[in-house]
């Protein structure tokens, strides 16, 4: 019998903001614990929010009743910490939030700004019998601001969204300011073709289900025969990674206390279909590679997740990416999605226009629309090197853009 | 619970005590079988300027913590003129509706029979390559204190069974599935024959589907598709969060504006039974019927007190946190179309070229509301044809509305058992949506 604890400690203060003003501040320090018991190839789990005043070794072996099954070993004499490094701090923030609120509504007083900034502060831990001690400490600023007109009937007409382990109020205010100019210059679509940029979130979904382990196992999964083949574009590479710079709040161990050395796996490689991800079961029962992929409630087994996704970058910036061209970013686009044979399709809400150096413009509402196979194939252009917008990396393909369809009248 | 309320200030206590439990099946294996049992509270304090919260766990923390949401805040002139705290209810009542048939006293051994019995029917299909089966049951019984008075403690319970199963048929891929969502375990029963019929129904779409001409189509739209537009096309509309210190919003949202067809009536109230019942909301606030759009005209929105006092409109009952851990913003519970007198036939019938949108994937609304489909069907000639793929159907809110020009008789209401509402931070919250079969011209589909 092995004992195991996982915990996650989340210490949040949440300033909301109404009309470029900050009405309330929220705080939290939450901790959820679960105390695992491995035994017989079965794991027994008690979960405890707070301190339930109960013997949570005592709750947890009664769970064996339960007799849900788990035939893995926990991860074996590890002692790690590891701390990203930030200079958040909630005090200084506000005022300055305040401040810059202020700053925002003299210089911008047709916007009005509401919704959150957030500092999360989130500790995960996973401690065993098998003299494993691992801990991991991340600490971010998350931005949602939502951008509302004065002149608009519209719920909100473009947002300011970004995390960061770093206050800048200049960056804050920069973005701001582009994002406002942008959409106080409306632009008709043009006819000469653009390039669609965006997030990678909006387009790889299909791709984080269709390699999803079990999917793969029970052979249902639309890349079942790209396996080993070239099905992507030769650049297009898709992979798991535990880049601190890239992802937050995304530990260097998953629920299973699994690190992949490398801090690296890939799931796609020159668009050749290498790997699905797994987590212990997964791995086990499909006779694939173990990729770290593993998470669970606090009070949960461990089972299949799906986390840390990354798209190569192509060492090149936006600019050089559109190579001349115009780009269309995607800000908005709510409420698309692929059918289960890969075709894509999108209302696209709010729609900027870039050269690649400035955000120039804003369009109207138009759509967008394609197939995983060429979106990552022969239309992929690539993955910006810079942070273009909202501190992210910027996925540039080739779509289809159709000018905006509402209700016909 | 005796609570000291800082004197000077509004201040209110509200906590969730919650037990769940949870059961997942994979291809017939059991995956998780749990209870979740968890205690927390929300303090809240505000001093006419600025609301201060305070998420816990240790309720013998409570006094504690809300002393010191004091010491942050500032002292107010004289809070009990403030309009926000005007409009606060000081309701008490013991109102606990569920506490002799609680889902905690059935034995987990009859849940975990219960998914069996329903997963086990995926055996019988070979079109069937994974499944999953979850059943999720929930009792919380909050308890609302605030220095207005209030004292309110009431209960809130569901039960649900939801089977997924991803579909290869013919070599072409598909998922479906269905849930049922109650407020008691014995209403979970009997649901075999439902099941049956939609794993078929799923495996002859994925058969025979064809991807949809894009176009601008005439649609009906099935009762739980019908819920989900009301939802997202109008409720989040109605939300007066979005509407505080806006005048363009006020002016373009004024009660009694025309903003849909004739018989257009859509309702919101947290008073029934229903996955959206929430007898008080967090602001200790009683829920009642809402008409948003009566005869086509703007008649209500939804509101917490800051917005009802701010706009000087009445208290809805929509003040509501997803748990213990957020502060109440302004959000929906069970929010319906009415019915109409036509049946489904009669909706079919004078569409010439149209789609049947049966069922769905999610939703979304903005400006532009979004339904991505999951069973859907042309129309041709009055009769319902063959199935289409269909990545998303869209339009525009502000005129969609005007274009609903037929309803059939009934309405049924819907939840979903894995998900629930989401905004901003604050996701799943419960709800329910409802309707009848609807009928809207010029939808975009594509």
């Amino acid at each position: 019998m092995i004992q195991e604890k996982y915990q996650v400690n989340v210490q949040e203060v949440s300033f909301n903001v109404t009309q470029n003003r900050v009405d309330s501040i929220r705080k939290k320090n939450i901790t959820r614990t679960g105390y695992r018991i491995y035994d017989q190839g079965c794991m027994g789990v008690f979960g405890e929010l707070g301190d339930s005043g109960l013997d949570p070794w005592a709750e947890a072996k009664a769970k064996l009743a339960d007799q849900i099954a788990y035939p893995f070993s926990p991860v074996e004499n590890r002692q790690e910490s590891r701390e990203v490094p930030s200079d958040l701090d909630a005090d200084s923030i506000l005022l300055s939030l305040e401040q810059i609120l202020e700053k925002a509504r003299k210089r911008h007083p047709e916007f009005l700004i509401s919704n959150k900034v957030n500092i999360l502060e989130k500790n995960v831990s996973l401690e065993n019998d098998c003299q494993t001690r691992l801990s991991f400490k991340d600490r971010s600023l998350q931005v949602g601001l939502l951008l509302k007109h004065r002149d608009s009937v519209n719920i909100m007409d473009s947002f300011l969204d970004y995390q960061s382990r770093h206050w800048d109020p200049d960056f804050f205010l920069n973005e701001l300011s582009r994002m406002v100019a942008a959409y106080n210059n409306l632009c008709p679509l043009p006819d000469e073709p653009l390039y669609v940029v965006t997030s990678a979130d909006l387009l790889t979904g299909k791709l984080v289900s269709e390699l999803n382990g079990e999917k793969v196992g029970y052979k249902n999964s639309l890349l079942m025969n790209d396996f080993g083949r070239q099905a992507f574009h030769e650049q297009f590479c898709f992979y798991l990674d535990w880049d601190p710079n890239l992802h937050y709040h995304n530990s260097y161990f998953d629920a299973e206390g699994t690190i992949i050395e490398s801090g690296r796996v890939n799931l796609i490689e020159n668009g050749v279909v290498r790997k699905a991800y797994t987590d212990k079961r997964t791995a086990d029962r499909f006779h694939l590679p173990l990729t770290g992929s593993a998470a669970c409630a606090y009070d949960g087994v461990p089972s299949l997740g799906a986390f840390n996704f990354s798209i190569e970058r192509s060492g090149q910036t936006l600019k050089s990416l559109l190579n001349g061209r115009k780009g269309l970013i995607v800000v908005m686009a709510s409420g698309g999605d692929y059918t289960d044979e890969g075709r894509f399709a999108s209302p696209v809400q709010l729609a900027l226009l870039t050269d690649g150096d400035r955000i120039i413009g804003r369009f109207p509402e138009c759509s967008i629309s394609g197939h995983l196979y060429d979106i990552f194939g022969k239309d992929y252009i690539g993955y910006s090197q810079d942070k273009f917008l909202f501190n992210q990396h910027a996925l540039v393909v080739k779509m289809k853009i159709e000018a905006g369809r509402s209700a016909a009248t | 619970m005796r609570i000291r309320f800082p004197k000077g200030f509004y201040s209110d206590i509200r906590i969730e005590d919650t037990k769940q439990t949870d059961i997942a099946l994979e291809n017939g294996d059991v995956r998780q079988n749990r209870v979740r049992s968890s205690c927390g509270a929300l303090i809240r304090l505000y001093d006419g300027s600025r609301w201060y919260y305070q998420a816990t766990t240790q309720l013998e923390m409570i006094q504690t913590e809300l002393d010191q949401l004091a010491q942050m805040a500032k002292r107010p002139v004289n809070i009990h003129s403030d309009s926000v705290v005007k409009v606060l209810e000081s309701n008490k009542e013991k109102r606990m509706r569920y506490q002799d048939q609680s889902v905690q006293n059935i034995d987990r051994s009859e849940k975990l029979a219960l998914l069996k019995d329903y997963d086990r029917l995926c055996r019988a299909y070979p079109e069937i390559s994974m499944y999953k089966s979850y059943y999720t049951d929930n009792v919380t019984i909050k308890t609302f204190l605030s220095s207005k008075g209030a004292d309110l403690q009431f209960d809130t319970q569901s039960a649900a069974v939801a089977i997924r199963y991803n579909l290869t048929v013919n070599g072409k891929l598909g998922r479906g599935g269905k849930e049922a969502v109650k407020t008691s375990f014995p209403g979970l029963a009997g649901q075999e024959q439902t099941i049956r019929a939609e794993i078929e129904k799923d495996i002859t779409f994925v058969r025979d589907a064809v991807p949809v001409e894009p176009g601008v189509y005439t649609c009906v739209l099935a009762p739980v598709v019908t819920g989900v537009f009301a939802h997202e096309s109008f409720g989040h509309k109605s939300e007066a969060d979005f509407m505080i210190g806006d005048e363009t919003m006020m002016n373009a949202w004024a009660i009694g504006s025309v903003v849909g067809s004739e018989n257009l009536n859509i309702m919101e109230r947290g008073d029934c039974e229903g996955n959206g019942y929430v007898p008080f909301d967090d602001e200790g606030t009683r829920a009642r019927l809402n008409y948003i759009i009566q005869n086509g005209r703007l008649s209500g929105r939804l509101h917490s007190s800051v917005t009802a006092a701010s706009l000087h409109e009445n208290l809805t009952g929509n003040a509501r946190a997803v748990n213990f851990e957020f502060e109440p913003i302004v959000r929906m519970t069970n929010t319906y179309i009415g019915g109409g007198t036509l049946t489904f036939d009669e909706l079919i019938r004078p569409v010439r070229n149209g789609l049947f949108i049966e069922d769905l994937h999610h939703g979304s609304g903005m400006t532009t509301f979004t339904i991505a489909p999951h069973r859907a069907y042309r129309i041709r000639d009055g009769a319902i044809a063959e199935p289409v793929q269909i990545s998303v159907i869209s339009g525009n809110v502000m005129e969609t509305l005007h274009h609903i020009d037929g309803f059939s008789r009934d309405v049924e209401f819907f939840s979903f058992a894995m998900g629930g509402c989401g905004k901003m931070e604050q996701f799943p919250l419960r709800v329910a949506f409802g309707g009848p079969y609807i009928r809207v011209n010029g939808i975009v589909a594509q």
